[in-house]
């Protein structure tokens, strides 16, 4: 089996697993992020005044080209021709070899997507994404891989460099009614897509989520990274309600079920990468 | 019955009654603080502080890498969970098989057995949803609070079951159902899943950090009657404390780290 067909099994496989059991539930649908620009509005606050996001949403950015939602590079508007990442010669064949390295993609191990991009799974799951959100924190629960991230909404000390989280260390703000994420302390694994789009152990990833109505804001996220990438480059896309308030997520029994690493024998590299069958 | 079972049952009672009194009186006299939905307030980080439970529910001497317990089991007064002849043959092929252990696989821990992990969890609330976040292997239990049934009829194997949940007075109270049949309760084979457990909890914040945790199991197939754990939960203090990760199955996996980059070209 090509690397390509395994994915695509893997793939379906985490298709029948996420969404099959759907059908008894209410199942979120994202609305399509096609029209006319959100109208401007009120919306939900909380006790403290803040934008109040809990509920659920999906992000409109492609889990299979991240770099087809670059809006700035170095911080200066880019056309839709000159949609690249700004990668270093090294990261860039690195992205070059995406298709021999295939079996680094940490789906296939099971880990969890990775900031920004557990955001927007809703493509593999039909499920979308739930945040809680307190005075305190702020919470991101996805059904793909079961991601989740909790954030603080206050300041507080990082967490030493030696450590490094999938999905890092981030510590909220808000800047007027934007909501500013910054996060630090990736591990040099996840991808940024499908299709091989990589970053450091150094990668930095400010998002920002500025509220236009109740249930249209509009997501950026920024990407600083001195060994991946010669500048700043920064996404943005639509970030839409879903209309079921109580949608819901199941369980995603990945690890439990995932027999798609031992597909990837010597020939494409496989076990140089991959440890002792842990079942 | 002889004279011996009469006192060890009356003895059980008794113990039993004293437990249902103790239990009252730690609820008695403290009212939490609610949240903005007028929710008992639940939200911190928590964490048992005796691991015993975790390597074995019943009251247990030491042994290797296994620190001595007195059980969580409170009801049956024996602190022995009242298997079936079904039930017990399977606790004896996991002990005969500890490789089997969910655990040992990096797998879902399942409920309650995610409560009693040596792991912290940080529990969350909104509306219509409660949310138990685990350090271990980012498992997060999704508690429902916008329905009181289950979808299907026990046929859906989910290892940490779906959980709906409500209020009740100042206790947070759920119904689990929908478990895959695999689901271990702690590292010595005892165990309970497949489709007609049911797991009932209730969580009673008895001082501002300190829950009571409980959950009475019951399954006709795997117990002769249904049966109780009880334990405490107590609330993580140092300011800096985090839900950090133990991504078990990337670290079973002997070469986890960034690639090997290429040569630049």
């Amino acid at each position: 089996m090509t690397s390509r067909a395994a994915i695509a099994v893997f793939i379906g496989v985490l298709s029948l697993l996420g969404s099959g059991l759907g059908s008894a539930q209410s199942v979120f649908r994202a609305a399509p992020p096609a029209g006319p620009p959100p109208e401007p509005g009120p919306v939900d606050r909380m006790p403290d005044g803040k934008p109040d996001l809990s509920g659920n949403w999906s992000i409109a950015v492609s889990v299979g080209d991240i770099a087809a939602h670059i809006v700035r590079i170095d911080g200066e508007p880019v056309e839709a021709v000159d949609r690249a990442i700004p990668y270093t010669p090294v990261y860039a064949r690195l992205r070059d070899e995406a298709e021999s390295r295939m079996y680094e993609e940490p789906e296939l191990h099971c880990y969890m997507s990775g900031v920004p991009s557990h955001m927007w799974r809703q493509g593999y799951s039909g499920a979308g994404l739930i945040i809680q959100q307190t005075e305190d924190y702020i919470v991101f629960l996805h059904e793909f891989q079961g991601s989740r991230r909790i954030v603080p909404l206050a300041e507080r000390e990082r967490v030493p460099d030696s450590i490094r989280l999938f999905m890092g260390d981030g510590i909220g703000r808000w800047e007027g009614d934007t909501l500013v994420i910054e996060t630090t302390n990736l591990t040099g694994i996840t991808w940024l897509d499908t299709s091989g789009n990589r970053h450091s152990d150094r990668l930095v990833v400010t998002e920002r989520f500025t509220p236009i109505n109740n249930d249209a804001y509009s997501y950026e996220a920024t990407f600083v990274d001195p060994e991946a990438y010669t500048a700043p480059w920064t996404i943005a896309a639509p970030m839409t309600r879903g209309g079921d308030p109580n949608a819901e997520i199941l369980e995603f029994a990945c690890i439990e079920g995932n027999t798609d690493h031992l597909h990837y024998t010597e020939e494409v590299g496989g076990p140089s990468r991959i440890g002792p069958d842990i079942r | 019955m002889s004279g011996l079972d009469q006192k060890a049952t009356a003895i059980g009672l008794v113990a039993a009654g004293l437990l249902v009194l103790l239990s009252a009186a730690e609820a008695q006299d403290f009212s939490p603080a609610k949240n903005r939905f007028g929710q008992p307030d639940f939200e911190g980080i928590w964490q048992v502080l005796d691991p015993a439970p975790h390597y074995d529910i019943e009251p247990h001497g030491a042994r290797y890498g296994v620190p001595a317990g007195l059980g969580i089991i409170v009801d049956p007064a024996d602190g022995r969970i009242p298997y079936t002849a079904a039930g017990l043959a399977k606790r004896d092929a996991n002990r005969a098989d500890l490789s089997a252990d969910p655990i040992a696989r990096c797998y879902k821990p399942g409920v309650p057995h995610i409560m009693y992990l040596p792991f912290p969890l940080q529990i969350v609330q909104s509306r219509n949803l409660v949310t138990i976040n685990s350090e271990y292997v980012h498992n997060t239990r999704v508690i429902y609070l916008h329905r009181d049934d289950h979808f299907g009829e026990g046929e859906i194997d989910l290892w940490n079951g779906d959980s709906v949940g409500r209020f009740e007075g100042d206790s947070l109270v759920t119904d689990v159902f929908n478990f895959h049949p695999d689901v271990w309760l702690d590292r010595s084979g005892n165990h309970a899943g497949g489709p007609t457990l049911r797991v009932n909890e209730r969580f009673t914040l008895i001082d501002p950090d300190t829950i009571r945790y409980e959950a009475t199991l019951t399954d006709p197939e795997n117990f002769t009657q249904p049966w109780t754990i009880r334990t405490y939960l107590y609330r993580h203090k140092d300011p800096s404390k985090r839900i950090l990760e133990y991504e078990c199955h990337a670290y079973a996996e002997n070469s986890l780290g960034p690639p090997e980059l290429p040569e630049a070209p």
